[in-house]
C-alpha cells in the first residue's frame, strides 16, 4: 500500500451527514485513501475522485458508481481478506471504517488494464443467449472447457474458503405494525402507530433514520430535517414498544405478516465486537405493516450511457447534500421530470458548474419558474445521443431542434423518473400496475395486513407523503386495536414532479445498456424479441436482464419500456417480471444462525455416553443420537475391536447401551384392540407380563417398522421401535389413534427418555445379572423365561424393569433403569462381569451379531421391502384388520419372483459391501441378469469370513447355490454361496438356555 | 442428599446439572442478562385420562389438590401438586420430593382405571432463566410471542426452541421462565443458550434440587417388595 493517501478533492469544505473531526484511512485495489465516519466506501472513493471502481460482468467495460444505496448495479467489490474476506459488496452500502481494505473484482490483470475488455470486439458472439448456442458443439467441451472459462470470465467475486470466523443470530420478533423504511413516510407512520400505543418494529436500511429527509434540502419549510428526525427518533427509541432497526434490510414478505429481515449488526465495524453477531436474521410475525421503502430512480437510455460518471441525478444530489461529495466538475443534467433540476439547483448552489440540463420533454413542459430560477443553467429541450470517453466521461454529444451539440463535462446526471419501491408487497404474487401519471408501476391492492404509503405508493410531494404514512399508521394501529389520532407534521414545501416519460432513442453507434450489472443492452433485447422470446418472463431469461445481484432495481422498467416500444405494446400489458425475495441478497451464514456444523441439528446422548467416553469409545451417529460405535482397546482398530467385542459376546457375556430404541407407552381400555390394528401380528393375546416380537406395516403393505410389544397390564403396554424410526411410529400412532379412530380408548406417550436401557447378552449373562439384582428376583430360565417381562429391583434398591430379550442371538436381558440411573448401572454390571470377562459393545459388534442370527434392521427395513420378502410371511396374521393388510396383498407384492431375504456367505476371505448385486455365475454383468442385492454386510466373528443379507430372486428355492456378488461402484466381484439367515444357533437354543 | 456432594463417577446423572457450572459466561461487563440455573424436580408425571373421564379425572384433582385441571395453555400450582396443560387431554403433573408415597403415587391410587399417570422425572430436565435481558435471549430460539401483552405468568406453551421441542411457562412478573426439555437434548441445548445468551451475559447459579436421590427404605419397599412378589403374577408393571 503507497503510505501517502489520495487528497479528498472533491470534498466540499462544509455539509454532509459526516464526522469530519476524525479521518479513517482505507485502501482500494492497494491504494490509500482517506474519509470519515459517515461515509460510505462508496462517498469516499467520490470524494477522493475515484471514478473507475469495477469491470463489466461480460465485456469487461470500465464502470463507475452509479446510484447513492443498494440499487447499486455497478460497484460491487471484495471487502477484507482471509477467512473474512467478502465479495460483492456494494460499495454504496459499505459504510467506512478505519483500516478498511477494498478490492475491485472481474478485472484482470488490473482494474484500468483489463484484457479481458477485448472480449467486447467478440460482443456478437456473446450476445444474448449465447450460452443457448454458441457452446453447443463439441458437446463434450461444456463440461470441461466452456463452463470453466465462461465462469473465469464472467464475474462475480471469488468466494472465501476458511470457515466463516463469526457467528450470526436469529430472531423472531411480534408486533402489531411493522414500518418498513423510515423516510418521511414511515417515521410518519411509525409515530403514529406508536404514539397509538402498538407495538411498532421500524426497520431502515441505512444507518441512520431518516431516508431522504437526510439528504434532500428543503423538504421542511422552517425545521432543520435533522433535528426533526434526531428528536422522532427519541420519542421512539424511549418506547419500550417499539423496536427501532437500522442498517436493517426487508428482504421478503411471507404468507400471515412475516416478514424476514437482515441486520448488519457488526458490518460497519472491521470484525465484530465481543459476544457480538456479524449480522442477525430477524423473522418479524407483524398483524400489519406499512411499507414505506420510497422509490428507485431509473436511467436514462442513450449510447454509452454505461461511462464511469454517467450517474443517477438523485443520487448526485445525495452524495452532495449527505456526504459533501461533488462527483464532478462539469455537470450536465438529463432530466424527463421537474426533479432533475433540483439536483441542478443543489449543485449551482454548492458552485458546481451545471453546463446544461437536458430536458427530455417538450419546451412547453417547464417546471415553475422558482425551480428553474434557482438553476441558472442552460435548458435544452433535446436528447443525449451518445457520451464520450472510455474510462471516464468527456463530453455529451446533444441532439435537439438546434442540431448536434456537443457539451464537454464529466459528469452526466441522469433522471429518467422513479419507480415505486414495491418489490414486498409483490412476493406473495400482487401484480403491479402500470400508471402513465407517474411513468411508474404501483400497486392497485397490497396483501393483507400491508399498506403502501409515500412515494412507494406512487406519491412524490414530501406534505402528502408524510400525510400519507400517517394515515397508514393510524390505520394499521387501528386494526390491531389501537386508537390513535393524527397530528400535524412540520410544515413542508410543495413538490412538482411532471413527468414526460420517453424512450424512443436517437440512432448512435455505442452501445445502448439497460441493465448494467449483467451487460445486457437494447440490441440484447432486440434479439430475445426477435428468436421468440418476446413475453417479459423469457427475455428475462434469455437476456439475463435482471438477474443479477441487483435484482434489476434499476433496470426493470427501462426494460418493460423497450420491449413493449419493439412489440408495440402498452407497459401495463406487458407487465413485470415476478418479484421474489430476497429484495437483497442474503449470506448464507445469517440464514444458518446458530445452526451450522455440529449445531446443524441437536444431538442426543445416551444415559450412558459420559461413561462410555471415560472407556475411549467411539461414536457414531444414528439418527440424532450418538451412539457407541466400538470400544478400542490398546490401539485396536474399528475392525479388531468389533471382532473382539462380538466373540467375547458370543462366547462370554456383554453389554450395550439400547436406550435409543424409541419407547412408547399405550394404556386405555382399547390399548390391545389398536395395537391389534397397528400391527400385522397379533398382540391382543399376549399375556401379561410377556414381550412379542411386533411388525408394523404401512398402509401401502411395505414394512414400516419393527420392534417390541411388552404387555406390562391388562390395559398396558410398552412398544418399542427402531432408533431411526421413533418419531416417526408415534407419530403415526397418534394420527391413526386421533384422526381414523378416535373412538378408540388408548393414550400414547414416548418415556424414551425416561428409561436407562442396557442389553446384556451372552452364555454369561444370567450370572452377570444375579449379581446385581434383588436376591429375591428369581431370574431362573424357568422363573423368567425367554420373552418375558417383569418389574425389578436392583441390589442397591433401584427400580427399574426386566426384559428377557435377544438380538444378537445368545442368552440375553435387557434392563431397564430411570435414566439418571443409566450410568450406574452399566458401572455396576461391569464390576458384577469382571470375572466373566464381560466388554461393552458398540454398534459395529452389534451389527455383526444381527446379520450372523439374520434378524432384519436398517438395510432390510428400506421401505421396499414387504414381511415376505422378509420371511417374516408367517407372521402375519390372516384373522384380523391391520393397517396395510389391503394393500400386501396385491398381486405383484406376492409374485413369486419378487427378491426375497437370504444369507450369503463369501467363498474367499474378500469383504462384502452393502448394496452390491448379485448375479448368476458366468452371466455379463448388466441390468438385465441383476438378480437382487446385498442390503446388509458384517464380518462373522463366528464363521471367520464375511456375510451378508439380502434379496435375491426365489431365494427359499436356491440354497447352497453358488451366485456372484458385483460392486461396480468399488470394482469388486465376489463369489458367495447362498444359505439360511440364521449363521448362527439356526435353532435358537442359545436364546431360550 | 444434595448433588454437590454426589461424587462425579457415582453414575447418577441429571442433563444440565454438571453443564451448568457456576460462574458468569460471555459478556462479563455489567450486570448479567440472563439468569440462569437448572432445577431438578422432585417427581414429573404425564396425566391423559381415559376416553370420556375427563370430567372425573378432573374431579379427582380438584378433590384432593384444590386445583382446576387447566383448559388450555395454563399452570396452575397446589401446595402439594402442579398441573401444567401439556396438549390437548394431556398434563405434565410436578410434585415436590417426598418420599414415596408421594403425591403422584396417591394420585395414581385415586385415578387407577380413569387415567394414564406416566412418569417421565427421569426423562426431563428443568432450566430457570430470569434476568432483564431473558425475553431477548430467548426470542432467538423461541418463536411465539412472549410480550407482557401476550404471555403472563402461569401461561404455558409447547415449542420448539433450536429444533429441540421445549415445555415452557412463565413463573412470575421478573420475569421468570421454566423451560423443560428432554434429557437426552440437554447437552445441545444448552449450547445453543450459551450462544444466544452470551452478548448479554449469563449467570450460571447452583442447581435447586428438589428430587430425593437415594432410594431409602420405605421406596424400597413400596416398589421392589411389590415387584418381587409379582415376578411371574399377572399384575402391572410400573
Amino acid at each position: 500500500m503507497n503510505t501517502i493517501a489520495a487528497p479528498q478533492r472533491y470534498r466540499l469544505p462544509a455539509g454532509g451527514c459526516i464526522d469530519r473531526s476524525r479521518t479513517c484511512t482505507f485502501s482500494f485495489d492497494g491504494l490509500r485513501y482517506t474519509g470519515h465516519p459517515g461515509d460510505t466506501l462508496a462517498s469516499a472513493l467520490l470524494a477522493s475522485g475515484v471514478r473507475l471502481v469495477g469491470r463489466s460482468f461480460k465485456y469487461h467495460r470500465p464502470r463507475g458508481i452509479v446510484a447513492l444505496g443498494s440499487e447499486e448495479p455497478n460497484a460491487l467489490v471484495s471487502l477484507g481478506s482471509g477467512a473474512r474476506h467478502e465479495p460483492n459488496l456494494r460499495a454504496t452500502t459499505v459504510e467506512l471504517y478505519d483500516g478498511l481494505v477494498a478490492e475491485s473484482q472481474n478485472r484482470w490483470p488490473s482494474l484500468s488494464f483489463d484484457l479481458r475488455a477485448l472480449s467486447q470486439l467478440a460482443g456478437p458472439l456473446i450476445g444474448a443467449g449465447f450460452y443457448y448456442k454458441t457452446f453447443m458443439w463439441p458437446r463434450g467441451f461444456w463440461e470441461k472447457v466452456y463452463e470453466p472459462l465462461i465462469r473465469r470470465a464472467a464475474g462475480l467475486g471469488r468466494p472465501p474458503t476458511a470457515p466463516d470466523p463469526d457467528h450470526y443470530d436469529k430472531v423472531t420478533v411480534h408486533c402489531d405494525v411493522l414500518v418498513v423504511g423510515s423516510g418521511p413516510a414511515g417515521l410518519g407512520a411509525a409515530l403514529a402507530a406508536a404514539r397509538a400505543g402498538a407495538r411498532v418494529v421500524v426497520c431502515e436500511e441505512e444507518p441512520r433514520l431518516g431516508g431522504r429527509l437526510l439528504i434532500e434540502r428543503g423538504i421542511f419549510a422552517e425545521t432543520p430535517a435533522n433535528a426533526w428526525v434526531d428528536e422522532v427518533e427519541g420519542e421512539l427509541r424511549a418506547n419500550s414498544d417499539v423496536t427501532v432497526l437500522p442498517r436493517t434490510t426487508v428482504f421478503g414478505t411471507y404468507d400471515h405478516g412475516v416478514y424476514g429481515a437482515v441486520e448488519r449488526v457488526s458490518d460497519h465495524l472491521p470484525e465484530p465486537l465481543p459476544h457480538q453477531p456479524k449480522q442477525r436474521l430477524w423473522r418479524i410475525v407483524s398483524k400489519s405493516a406499512v411499507l414505506a421503502t420510497g422509490c428507485i430512480e431509473r436511467p436514462l437510455l442513450f449510447a454509452n450511457n454505461d461511462r464511469p460518471g454517467v450517474m443517477l441525478a438523485g443520487s448526485v444530489r445525495g452524495y452532495l447534500n449527505g456526504f459533501a461529495t461533488i462527483p464532478g466538475k462539469h455537470v450536465v443534467v438529463v432530466t424527463n421530470n421537474d426533479d432533475g433540476y433540483r439536483t441542478a439547483r443543489d449543485l449551482a448552489s454548492a458552485d458546481v458548474e451545471v453546463r446544461a440540463i437536458v430536458d427530455v420533454r417538450p419546451a412547453d413542459s417547464v417546471p415553475s419558474e422558482r425551480l428553474r430560477g434557482a438553476v441558472n443553467a442552460r435548458v435544452i429541450h433535446g436528447m443525449v445521443r451518445e457520451v464520450a470517453g472510455i474510462s471516464q466521461v468527456r463530453a455529451v454529444e446533444i441532439l435537439s431542434d438546434d442540431g448536434r451539440e456537443r457539451i464537454a463535462c464529466d459528469v452526466v446526471a441522469v433522471a429518467g423518473g422513479w419507480s415505486p419501491n414495491i418489490q414486498l408487497a409483490c412476493h406473495l404474487g400482487g401484480k403491479p400496475v402500470w400508471d402513465e401519471a407517474i411513468a411508474g408501476f404501483h400497486m392497485k391492492s397490497a396483501p393483507r395486513g400491508m399498506r403502501i404509503a409515500g412515494s412507494a405508493a406512487g406519491i412524490f410531494s414530501s406534505p402528502a407523503v408524510m400525510r400519507s404514512g400517517i394515515q397508514a399508521g393510524l390505520e394499521c394501529a387501528s386494526d390491531a386495536g389501537f386508537q390513535g389520532k393524527t397530528f400535524e407534521p412540520p410544515a413542508m414545501n410543495e413538490e412538482t414532479y411532471a413527468i414526460r416519460a420517453d424512450w424512443r432513442l436517437p440512432a448512435a453507434k455505442g452501445k445502448v445498456f439497460v441493465d448494467l450489472q449483467h451487460d445486457v443492452s437494447i440490441a440484447d433485447i432486440e434479439l430475445a424479441q426477435r428468436e421468440g422470446f418476446g413475453t417479459i418472463e423469457h427475455m428475462k431469461r434469455y437476456t439475463t436482464l435482471g438477474m443479477g445481484t441487483d435484482q434489476g432495481k434499476t433496470a426493470g422498467v427501462n426494460a418493460i419500456a423497450v420491449l413493449s416500444g419493439l412489440r408495440a405494446m402498452q407497459m401495463g400489458e406487458l407487465g413485470t417480471t415476478t418479484f421474489r425475495p430476497p429484495y437483497t441478497p442474503v449470506s448464507m451464514g445469517v440464514l444458518a444462525g446458530h445452526h451450522r456444523g455440529k449445531a446443524l441439528k441437536a444431538t442426543r446422548l445416551t444415559p450412558t455416553h459420559k461413561w462410555a467416553t471415560s472407556r475411549a469409545a467411539v461414536f457414531i451417529e444414528a439418527g440424532l443420537w450418538l451412539r457407541a460405535q466400538y470400544y478400542p482397546v490398546k490401539g485396536e482398530d474399528w475392525f479388531a475391536a468389533a471382532c473382539r467385542e462380538a466373540s467375547t459376546v458370543r462366547r462370554a457375556v456383554g453389554i450395550a447401551d439400547v436406550s435409543t430404541l424409541g419407547k412408547i407407552d399405550v394404556q386405555g381400555a382399547d390399548a390391545a384392540v389398536f395395537l391389534d390394528r397397528l400391527y400385522a401380528n397379533a398382540i391382543s393375546s399376549l399375556a401379561v407380563g410377556k414381550v412379542r416380537y411386533g411388525l408394523m406395516l404401512r398402509e401401502d403393505g411395505f414394512v414400516f417398522d419393527d420392534g417390541t410389544v411388552a404387555r406390562l397390564g391388562e390395559k398396558h403396554f410398552l412398544v418399542t421401535t427402531t432408533t431411526v424410526n421413533a418419531t416417526a411410529v408415534l407419530a403415526h400412532m397418534e394420527r391413526f389413534a386421533q384422526w381414523i379412530w378416535p373412538d378408540l380408548d388408548v393414550t400414547l406417550t414416548s418415556v424414551t427418555e425416561q428409561w436407562a436401557q442396557i442389553a446384556l447378552a451372552g452364555p454369561r449373562a444370567r450370572d452377570v445379572l444375579r449379581e446385581i439384582v434383588d436376591p429375591r428376583v428369581d431370574v431362573s430360565n424357568e422363573g423368567f423365561p425367554f420373552m418375558a417381562c417383569a418389574p425389578l429391583v436392583l441390589r442397591d434398591g433401584v427400580p427399574g424393569r426386566l426384559f428377557r430379550l435377544s438380538f444378537s442371538g445368545e442368552l440375553g436381558f435387557e434392563i431397564a433403569v430411570p435414566a439418571r440411573w443409566g450410568e450406574a448401572l452399566a458401572r455396576r454390571l461391569m464390576e458384577a462381569g469382571a470375572a466373566y470377562e464381560i466388554v461393552p459393545y458398540g454398534l459395529e459388534a452389534m451389527s455383526m451379531l444381527r446379520v450372523e442370527k439374520g434378524h432384519a434392521a436398517g438395510g432390510e427395513l428400506n421401505g421396499q421391502t414387504t414381511a415376505r420378502d422378509l420371511g417374516l410371511g408367517r407372521l402375519v396374521s390372516r384373522n384380523k384388520h391391520f393397517i396395510g393388510r389391503a394393500m400386501a396383498e396385491r398381486q405383484a407384492l406376492l409374485d413369486p419372483e419378487r427378491p426375497i431375504m437370504v444369507g450369503f456367505r463369501a467363498l474367499d476371505e474378500r469383504r462384502l459391501n452393502a448394496g452390491a448385486h448379485v448375479l448368476s455365475l458366468g452371466s455379463a454383468v448388466t441390468l438385465e441378469h441383476d438378480e437382487g442385492y446385498l442390503t446388509s454386510t458384517a464380518f462373522s466373528p463366528a464363521l471367520g469370513c464375511w456375510i451378508a443379507l439380502g434379496l435375491i430372486r426365489r431365494g427359499n428355492d436356491r440354497m447352497r447355490e453358488k451366485v456372484r456378488v458385483v460392486d461396480p461402484i468399488r470394482n469388486q466381484e465376489v463369489n458367495v454361496e447362498i444359505t439360511h439367515t440364521s449363521f448362527v444357533d439356526p435353532h435358537g437354543e442359545r436364546l431360550r438356555a | 442428599m444434595e448433588n454437590g456432594s454426589v461424587p462425579e463417577n457415582s453414575g447418577l446423572r441429571w442433563p444440565l446439572s454438571e453443564l451448568l457450572r457456576p460462574g458468569r459466561l460471555g459478556l462479563q461487563t455489567g450486570p448479567a442478562g440472563i439468569k440462569v440455573r437448572a432445577r431438578i424436580p422432585g417427581a414429573l408425571a404425564e396425566l391423559m385420562p381415559f376416553k370420556g373421564l375427563d370430567e372425573v379425572v378432573a374431579k379427582t384433582i380438584r378433590d384432593l389438590h384444590k386445583l382446576e385441571l387447566p383448559r388450555r395453555r395454563r399452570r396452575v400450582e397446589g401446595a402439594r401438586l402442579t398441573c401444567t396443560w401439556a396438549g390437548p387431554k394431556r398434563w405434565l403433573v410436578e410434585a415436590p420430593a417426598i418420599a414415596p408415597p408421594g403425591p403422584i403415587e396417591e394420585l395414581e391410587q385415586h385415578i387407577a382405571g380413569t387415567a394414564a399417570l406416566v412418569r417421565q422425572t427421569d426423562g426431563r430436565a428443568v432450566l430457570q432463566m430470569s434476568g432483564p435481558k431473558v425475553r431477548e435471549a430467548l426470542r432467538k430460539g423461541v418463536a411465539i410471542d412472549l410480550h407482557p401483552r401476550s404471555f403472563a405468568p402461569g401461561d404455558t406453551a409447547l415449542t420448539l426452541v433450536a429444533g429441540i421441542e421445549v415445555h415452557l411457562w412463565q413463573l412470575d412478573d421478573v420475569p421468570t421462565f421454566e423451560l423443560l426439555i428432554s434429557r437426552s437434548v440437554a447437552d445441545s441445548f444448552w449450547d445453543w443458550l450459551k450462544s444466544a445468551a452470551a452478548e448479554f451475559g449469563l449467570e450460571c447459579a447452583a442447581e435447586t434440587s428438589e428430587s430425593t436421590r437415594v432410594m431409602d427404605s420405605a421406596s424400597l419397599e413400596e416398589l421392589g417388595a411389590t415387584a418381587v412378589t409379582s415376578m411371574n403374577t399377572p399384575q402391572e408393571i410400573k
